[in-house]
């Protein structure tokens, strides 16, 4: 297998129309289900949590376990969007699809939702959240439109999820966050997109638009560093984003500039700066400008990011840039790490889970979970 | 290398490679040339002719130059009404630039922030409001057509009499939603327009990957139109019971025309639909007519319903006998929205992603 090496060097004017069809292996056929539970059978159960509708105005927050065998159905209020797990607790908060402003607070053992608050007014959730370390306050990135400002919005868990204070953020659209390593900073997704509600979903600054990977400080609320792309690439939007015990970062982007220009969808960050993910031109032009979400599998090694409108998962090793696997799956969005090494857990179209597994290149499907759609984001809870 | 992961999974099989699809792109170039001359254009042509009739009377009007026609205003605000709403459904293109759909028509407003803004404006009788472009950088809300309707169908009861700062407003307003017209028309049929666009899909543009990328847009369209009829437009002012019915929540309501942008609403749909060489041809070629010809039936029977409630929306969801028919008409739009986004989008090939539109 050849590495191959990230570059930088990329122009954003290069066209992707001409560019034909890459010389590809196909290989893995679907391994048999039977087989796939019987290895995980002797192993503890991860639950994984995602939002999924049913293809008209119904939503739930779903559990699984890593058979992919349902647990909980929680009806929704609206499209779930983003969960935030509490550590050290069966408690987790799903956030609203934006621009809505509900999340609801639920147990994720008993599969029972316990409470609900609102995004205060002229304010609405970003639609992802995160708790701090030590499990006492919720992290809101939210729309403060009525002030044409973004914010973080802190909340006291201990006290029915009051807003306690927020953090300035620099920039415009956070969206999704993490915590780094060391528990006090935040890697922040700065979108870079201004949206009112007034507008729907219409993007307002697609010209201007100034998109960022910033690292915050909670206790001070100061934006330490922010960091960018070359400029040509000022409209790839940065959305989300996962980070390895290590500290290294991977976000996922999607792009507002012109469908025939060929950009990278993922970028690597260790410290020093953003590095694009490279991939083969036709690759490039699957992948349709559009990654929905990102995860580094447990051990950190491996990163994937989805792609729902090229309808495929794409997969690197984070040491060295190497491209590994491109893996076809219809409408694939939310995807968690796998409890062992190398592993994934995705979801699509038509209530479809399914394992990926790096080391035999092999894709499994799991049972399916009703007949709609999941949501972008799958989250990984302990069992 | 790179290693490509065959998926054996059937669904995976017919939605992930081009190859695996029903229709080759010759069929959707066809389709989407029939659709953009057949539906699009004459939609956009139509507003923009409407929305200048409209905007030229109002001009009249107001200057007292055509006295005694007040009902003849009103009848053309309908007239540009009925031709917004027979292009809402086609959400692409330039009108999702900038502000979006919102600066034709700021619907839903949960919030009331139309009705506010309108009552603040007439309070303080700005002149600035009524300078050219002084609409501009105002809020959406003070500049739709829901705003023209505040301002034709009050509930303070105050009437747009010629002379009156609220007739004033009222054609500045309508000055906006013909310009704005025009400038989508223009954006469309220009050189570079948005019928190029989609005409030359098939080659890849800046619009477009492909030409099943422009089919499959017009086919989230239907499937999203469904949706909002379904949701926003009944499910919301029915409410889950009698008790719990909020006719205000119609569309219209002030207009008492709910029905009739619904109406309008579903004859684009069902455009889109049967046009020749769209949707319901591509079934049929598929050896599919019974469902083909049972879904134009679905299509005019929901039609034909919605134009025969009997009464304005907003009564409707509060009369017990009309609220049955209201719930058979819904039920009649979902299982058309089962439909489409089912057999229609398997058997030609598109895919309408729950997690593709514009990004989370």
């Amino acid at each position: 297998m050849t590495p191959r090496t990230p570059t930088s060097s990329r122009d954003v004017g290069r066209r992707c129309f001409l560019v034909g069809g890459g010389a590809t292996l196909a290989i893995g056929l679907t391994t048999p289900l039977s087989r796939v539970l019987a290895r995980e059978s002797v192993e503890g159960r991860a639950l994984y949590l995602g939002g999924r509708g049913d293809g008209g105005d119904r939503f739930w927050l779903t559990g699984f376990d890593d058979t992919g065998a349902a647990r909980f159905d929680i009806a929704m209020p609206g499209r779930p969007h983003g969960i935030a797990v509490r550590p050290d607790s069966a408690e987790s908060v799903a956030f609203a699809r934006r621009p809505g402003t509900f999340a609801v607070v639920f147990d994720a053992a008993a599969g029972v939702e316990t409470g609900r608050f609102e995004a205060a007014e002229g304010r609405h959730f970003y639609g992802h959240g995160l708790f701090t370390a030590d499990g006492r306050h919720l992290l809101t990135p939210e729309n403060d439109y009525g002030r044409g400002r973004s914010v973080i919005g802190l909340r006291d868990a201990a006290d029915g999820y009051r807003q306690v204070g927020e953090l300035q953020v620099e920039g415009v659209g956070p969206h999704d966050l993490r915590l780094m390593p060391d528990g006090k900073t935040l890697a922040v997704a700065v979108g870079g997109i201004r949206t009112h509600p007034e507008s729907g979903r219409a993007k307002l600054n697609l010209e201007t638009m100034d998109p960022a990977l910033s690292v915050m400080e909670i206790e001070s609320g100061r934006t330490l560093d922010s960091f960018r792309l070359a400029s040509r690439y000022h409209k790839l939007s940065i959305r989300h984003l996962d980070v390895t015990a290590e500290g290294r970062v991977a976000v996922a982007m999607q792009y507002e500039g012109g469908k025939g220009d060929c950009v990278p969808l993922a970028a690597l960050f260790d410290g020093g700066g953003l590095r694009p993910l490279a991939v083969p031109d036709a690759l490039e032009r699957r992948m349709r400008q559009y990654a929905g979400s990102v995860a580094f599998d447990r051990g950190g090694r491996y990163l994937a990011v989805t792609c729902p409108r090229g309808n495929l998962v794409v997969i690197w090793d984070a040491a060295d840039g190497a491209l590994l696997y491109e893996v076809p799956f219809a409408d694939v969005c939310g995807i968690a790490p796998a409890m062992q090494d190398g592993g994934f857990i995705l979801t699509g179209a038509a209530g479809h889970i399914a394992r990926f597994d790096v080391a035999p290149g092999r894709l499994a499907d799991l049972p399916p979970h009703g007949t709609g759609g999941w949501d972008n984001h799958l989250i990984a809870s302990s069992g | 290398m790179i290693l490509r992961v065959c998926a054996a999974l059937t669904l995976f099989a017919v939605l992930a490679g081009s190859q695996a699809w029903a229709h080759g792109s010759t069929e959707y170039e066809a389709l989407n040339i029939a659709l953009v001359d057949d539906v699009v254009m004459p939609g956009y042509a139509g507003h923009a002719t409407a929305t200048a009739d409209f905007a030229e009377a109002m001009q009249g009007f107001c200057a007292g130059t055509r006295s005694g026609v007040e009902a003849t205003v009103v009848a053309q605000y309908h007239a540009a009404m009925d031709a917004w709403q027979r292009i809402r459904p086609i959400a692409m293109g330039p009108i999702l630039q900038g502000t979006g759909i919102a600066r034709i028509e700021f619907w839903p407003d949960k919030r009331g922030t139309g009705a506010r803004q309108i009552r603040l404006a007439l309070q303080a009788e700005d002149p600035a409001l009524l300078a050219s472009a002084g609409l501009e950088s105002k809020s959406v809300a003070l500049g739709d057509l829901k705003a023209l309707e505040y301002l034709f169908f009050p509930e303070d009861g105050g009437v747009a009499v010629p002379g009156s700062y609220r007739c004033s407003l009222a054609a500045t307003i309508a000055d906006r939603q013909a310009a704005i017209a025009r400038e989508l028309l223009v954006a469309w049929t220009g050189e570079d327009g948005f019928r190029t666009k989609i005409v030359t899909a098939a080659r890849g543009n800046d619009a477009f990957f492909d030409a099943a990328e422009a089919s499959a847009d017009y086919l989230k369209n239907l499937a999203g139109l469904l949706d909002e009829i379904v949701v926003e437009k009944l499910e919301r002012p029915l409410g889950k019971d009698l008790a719990q019915a909020r006719p205000t929540r119609a569309e219209s309501w002030r207009s008492r025309r709910s029905l009739r942008d619904i109406a309008a609403n579903l004859e684009t749909a069902r455009a889109l639909y049967a046009t020749p060489g769209a949707f319901r041809n591509l079934l049929a070629a598929e050896g599919l007519e019974p469902l083909a010809d049972g879904m134009l039936r679905q299509f005019d029977e929901a039609i034909a319903m919605a134009g025969g409630i009997g009464m304005p929306l907003h009564d409707a969801v509060a009369d017990s006998v009309a609220r049955e028919k209201l719930e058979t008409l819904i039920e009649l739009l979902r299982s058309l929205r089962v439909l489409v986004a089912g057999p229609l989008a398997d058997r030609t090939g598109l895919t309408i992603g729950f997690n593709a539109r514009d990004g989370d």
